[in-house]
C-alpha cells in the first residue's frame, strides 16, 4: 500500500495509490489522502490505475475528498484502467457519475483544470 | 415433470465439464483478517474455475459483508470466529458458486435494509449504504437466515457452460449399447466425465467409478422448474431421487395444521424418496423445488440391486440420513421453540387485557353507599385487545364525573394509549370542573409524543347529583341518549374534534338538567357497529328500541339486555369490537 503526490505547477495535483483499497488498507492511506487533497489546488487527479482492488470504505474515502476540494471551488477526478475491478466497484456504486473517472492521465488533468 | 424427448443428434453432443468443490475458512473478526478470506477466496475460486470477472464481484461481496459484521457486528462478533463456506457445483446449464458467511454478530438482516437510490449529485452523497449497493449490484443473488444465534448470509452467482445442457440427459445411454467399438471407447471416456460429474456426491463416495457409471446407465436427469411438487404426501413412489442442483424443502404434515408443519430444506446431494422405497409405504412428506432444480431419478430396483452393493454406498446412504434427521430434530426443536414464545407472549397479552379491564370501575352496584343516583358500566372486550375506556367517579359529595372514549385502533399501543388517557383524565377532573378544559387539557398533552398516531373519541361531564344540572363537552363520540320513560332522544352534542390529533383545539360545553328516573347511556360504536353476519349494524335504531323497552328496569337489567341483544344480532359470542356502555340514573330520595 503506498500512496505519493507530485505538484504541477500551482494549480494541479496529482496523487497516486497502489495497493489495495480495503479495510485495512484505506485505514493506512485515508488520512494522507484527506491531508494531501486538502492543499489549495484546482485540481487533484486520483490516480488508481496500480489499485488492484476497491472496496466501499475506500469509496467512501474518495467522496469525502471529492466534497472537501469541489467545496473550495475546485475538481477531483480519477484516473483508472479501462476493465479493471476499480472500475467495476465504482459502477456498482454509481459513483462513477458523481465523480469525473477518465481513462488517461491526460484527459483527466485536462477535465481536473476546466 | 418435464420429460422432454432426447434430440437424435445428442450423441455428438459432449457433456460440459462441470466440476464440483468446496472450501472452508475460519477467521477472526478484524481489518487484518478480511485479506487473508479475499486471498482464501481468490485461490478457491480459481481451483473452481470460476470465471475471474465473477470472482472479482464476489471478492468485492465477501469484502463488504466482513468489513459489516466488524463495524456493526458489535462485542459478540468477535467473541467467536467468522466461518467462510465456498461450494462450486454444476447448475443446469453451466455451474454456480456460493459462499456462506456465518457470524455471531447482532442479528442483522442485510436484505431487510431498504436499498439507497444512486445518489445524483456529489453534495448529496451521504457515505453511507454503500457496501449493500456493491453487494447486491455484484452478487447473482443472496440469501439471509438467522440460524443458531448466529447470521448466515449467503451470496453467489451462476455462469453458462460454453455449452448449452440439453433438458433431460442420461448419464449413459441405454438403447445404444451396440455401437461400433471406437464409438464405445469414446463413449466410455464420456460418461467417465459425467460420472465426475456426480463423484461429490456423498451418496457415491468411495464407490467405484466404473461401477456406478454401469449402475447409472439408464438414470434420468430431470430438470424441474421453482414451485414444481417432486413428491405428494401419501402417493406411492419408486424412485429414489439425488438433488444435484437447486433448492428442494420437504414439507412434513403440511397437509394438516400450518403451527404443526415443519420445513426441512434437501441440500444437494441428498437423497429423497428413500424411506418409501425403503418400506415401500406411501410418501410422507410434500417435496417442492424451490427454485428450478435438477434431481437425477434411480429406480428403486436399481437402488437396491445395484447402487446399494457398491462399495460405500450403503454407508453412505446411513450417514446421508443419519445428517438429515439431525437436522429435521433441530428444526423440529427450534420450530417448538417458537411456539412455545407465541405461546407465552400470548398469555402476557391476555395478562394486559385483563390489567386493562380491571382499570375500568366495573362493579356492581359502582357506589353502593349512594341511594341517589345509580351507575352502572359495562365492558365487553373483543377478541383482539382493544382501546375503549370509561370511568364513573365522585370529585366531592355532590359532584359526579363520568366519562366514555374509544381509542383508535387495536392491539397494545391503543391499549396504552387507553391507560394514558383514563390516567390524564382522573388527574385533570379533579383540577377543573370545566369539562371543555378537561378535552383541552388531554389533547394538547397526548398531541405531545403521539407517534403512533393514535386518537381517542371522548365524551365527559359533571353531574350535580343533588340538582341533576349536567355540564358536558364532546370530543367526536356519539351521541348518549337520554331516557324519559319510554321516551328516548340523544343528547345534543356541543362540537368538538377527536382528541390526540391536533393540539392547540378548543371544545365548548352545553348543559342539561337530568331529572330523577331519567336515565343517561352512553355507549361506544362497538355497539352500534357490531355487524350480523350479512354485515348489517345493530345501529342506533336498535339501541332505540332496547331502552324503550327496558325503560322501566334498574340500569344493571338495561345494559345486560342491551349486550344480550347485540350477541344475538351478530349470532357470536366473541365480538369483533369492544362493547362498552355506561349508564347513570338519578334516583327519588328514600325518604
Amino acid at each position: 500500500m503506498s500512496i505519493s503526490h507530485e505538484d504541477v505547477g500551482d494549480k494541479l495535483r496529482r496523487i497516486v495509490i497502489s495497493g489495495r483499497l480495503d479495510l485495512p488498507g484505506t485505514d493506512s492511506v485515508a488520512d494522507k489522502l484527506a491531508a494531501m487533497t486538502s492543499a489549495p489546488k484546482q485540481g487533484v487527479v486520483v490516480d488508481l490505475t496500480a489499485v488492484q482492488f476497491l472496496a466501499s470504505i475506500g469509496i467512501r474515502a474518495l467522496i469525502s475528498c471529492a466534497k472537501a476540494v469541489q467545496q473550495r471551488g475546485g475538481k477531483l477526478v480519477l484516473v483508472v484502467n479501462d476493465g479493471s475491478s476499480v472500475v467495476m466497484s465504482l459502477e456498482a456504486t454509481g459513483v462513477n457519475e458523481l465523480i469525473p473517472v477518465f481513462r488517461n492521465a491526460a484527459d483527466a488533468e485536462r477535465a481536473a483544470l476546466a | 415433470m418435464p420429460k422432454g424427448r432426447l434430440s437424435p443428434d445428442r450423441r455428438v453432443v459432449t457433456e460440459p465439464r462441470a466440476l464440483s468443490l468446496s472450501d472452508e475458512l475460519t477467521i477472526s473478526a478484524s481489518g487484518v483478517e478480511v485479506r487473508r478470506a479475499s486471498a482464501w477466496l481468490d485461490l478457491a475460486c480459481r481451483k473452481g474455475e470460476v470465471p475471474s470477472t465473477l470472482a472479482e464481484r464476489l471478492a468485492l461481496c465477501l469484502h463488504e459483508i466482513l468489513a459489516n459484521v466488524i463495524d456493526h457486528g458489535g462485542e459478540s462478533a468477535r467473541s467467536a470466529p467468522i466461518t467462510l463456506a465456498l461450494s462450486v457445483s454444476p447448475d443446469r446449464s453451466g455451474s454456480k458458486v456460493n459462499v456462506t458467511v456465518s457470524d455471531s454478530g447482532i442479528a442483522f438482516n442485510p436484505l431487510s435494509v431498504p436499498q439507497i437510490t444512486q445518489p445524483k449529485t456529489l453534495e448529496k452523497t451521504l457515505p453511507r449504504g454503500l457496501g449493500l449497493l456493491m453487494i447486491r449490484r455484484c452478487a447473482g443473488w443472496l440469501d439471509y437466515r438467522h440460524e443458531g444465534g448466529r447470521n448466515h448470509f449467503t451470496f453467489g452467482a451462476g455462469w453458462e457452460s460454453a455449452m448449452k445442457a440439453p433438458g433431460i440427459r442420461r448419464f449413459h445411454r441405454g438403447p445404444d449399447r451396440r455401437v461400433a467399438n471406437a464409438a464405445a471407447a469414446q463413449e466410455r471416456r464420456r460418461s467417465d466425465r459425467r460420472t465426475a460429474e456426480i463423484q461429490w456426491i456423498p451418496l457415491f463416495r468411495n464407490a467405484g467409478q466404473r461401477d456406478l457409471s454401469e449402475a447409472l446407465a439408464d438414470c434420468e436427469v430431470l430438470l424441474l422448474p421453482a414451485g414444481t411438487p417432486l413428491l405428494r404426501a401419501g402417493e406411492a413412489n419408486r424412485s429414489v431421487f439425488v438433488l444435484l442442483s437447486g433448492k428442494l424443502v420437504a414439507y412434513l404434515g403440511a397437509d394438516g395444521d400450518a403451527d404443526t408443519a415443519i420445513d426441512i430444506d434437501i441440500l444437494p446431494g441428498e437423497c429423497i424418496g428413500e424411506l418409501s422405497a425403503i418400506d415401500g409405504k406411501p410418501i410422507s412428506a410434500l417435496v417442492r423445488a424451490e427454485s428450478d432444480v435438477r434431481v437425477l431419478q434411480l429406480d428403486r430396483d436399481v437402488f437396491w440391486s445395484r447402487l446399494m452393493r457398491l462399495n460405500g454406498v450403503a454407508e453412505n446412504l446411513m450417514t446421508t440420513l443419519t445428517g438429515r434427521m439431525r437436522r429435521a430434530n433441530e428444526r423440529a426443536l427450534f420450530l417448538q421453540r417458537e411456539r412455545l414464545e407465541l405461546k407465552h407472549l400470548k398469555s402476557e397479552l391476555e395478562v394486559a387485557r385483563q390489567l386493562q379491564a380491571s382499570m375500568l370501575p366495573l362493579q356492581r352496584p359502582l357506589f353502593p353507599g349512594r341511594t341517589d343516583i345509580d351507575v352502572c358500566g359495562f365492558m365487553e372486550p373483543a377478541s383482539k385487545i382493544g382501546g375503549d375506556l370509561f370511568d364513573a367517579f365522585f370529585i366531592d359529595n355532590r359532584t359526579l364525573f363520568v366519562c366514555i372514549g374509544d381509542v383508535s385502533g387495536h392491539g397494545i399501543a391503543a391499549a396504552l394509549f387507553m391507560v394514558r388517557v383514563i390516567g390524564l383524565l382522573r388527574i385533570l377532573a379533579m383540577e377543573t370542573a370545566q369539562p371543555e378544559k378537561i378535552l383541552e387539557t388531554l389533547n394538547d398533552r397526548l398531541c405531545i409524543g403521539n407517534d403512533a398516531n393514535l386518537f381517542v373519541t371522548l365524551f365527559c361531564g359533571f353531574l350535580d347529583v343533588q340538582t341533576g344540572d349536567f355540564v358536558y363537552a364532546n370530543a367526536g363520540h356519539c351521541a348518549p341518549m337520554l331516557c324519559r320513560g319510554r321516551e328516548v332522544a340523544p343528547l345534543p352534542l356541543p362540537k368538538g374534534a377527536l382528541v390526540g390529533a391536533a393540539s392547540g383545539r378548543h371544545y365548548s360545553s352545553r348543559e342539561c338538567n337530568l331529572a330523577i328516573g331519567t336515565t343517561l347511556f352512553c355507549y361506544t360504536d362497538g355497539v352500534t357497529e357490531a355487524e350480523n353476519p350479512a354485515g348489517i349494524p345493530f345501529t342506533e335504531g336498535g339501541c332505540l328500541e332496547a331502552l324503550r323497552h327496558g325503560a322501566e328496569s334498574p340500569i344493571a337489567e338495561i345494559l345486560d339486555s342491551l349486550h344480550e341483544r347485540v350477541v344475538i344480532h351478530t349470532g357470536s359470542k366473541v365480538l369483533v369490537d369492544d362493547c362498552t356502555m355506561l349508564a347513570l340514573r338519578r334516583l327519588a330520595p328514600a325518604d
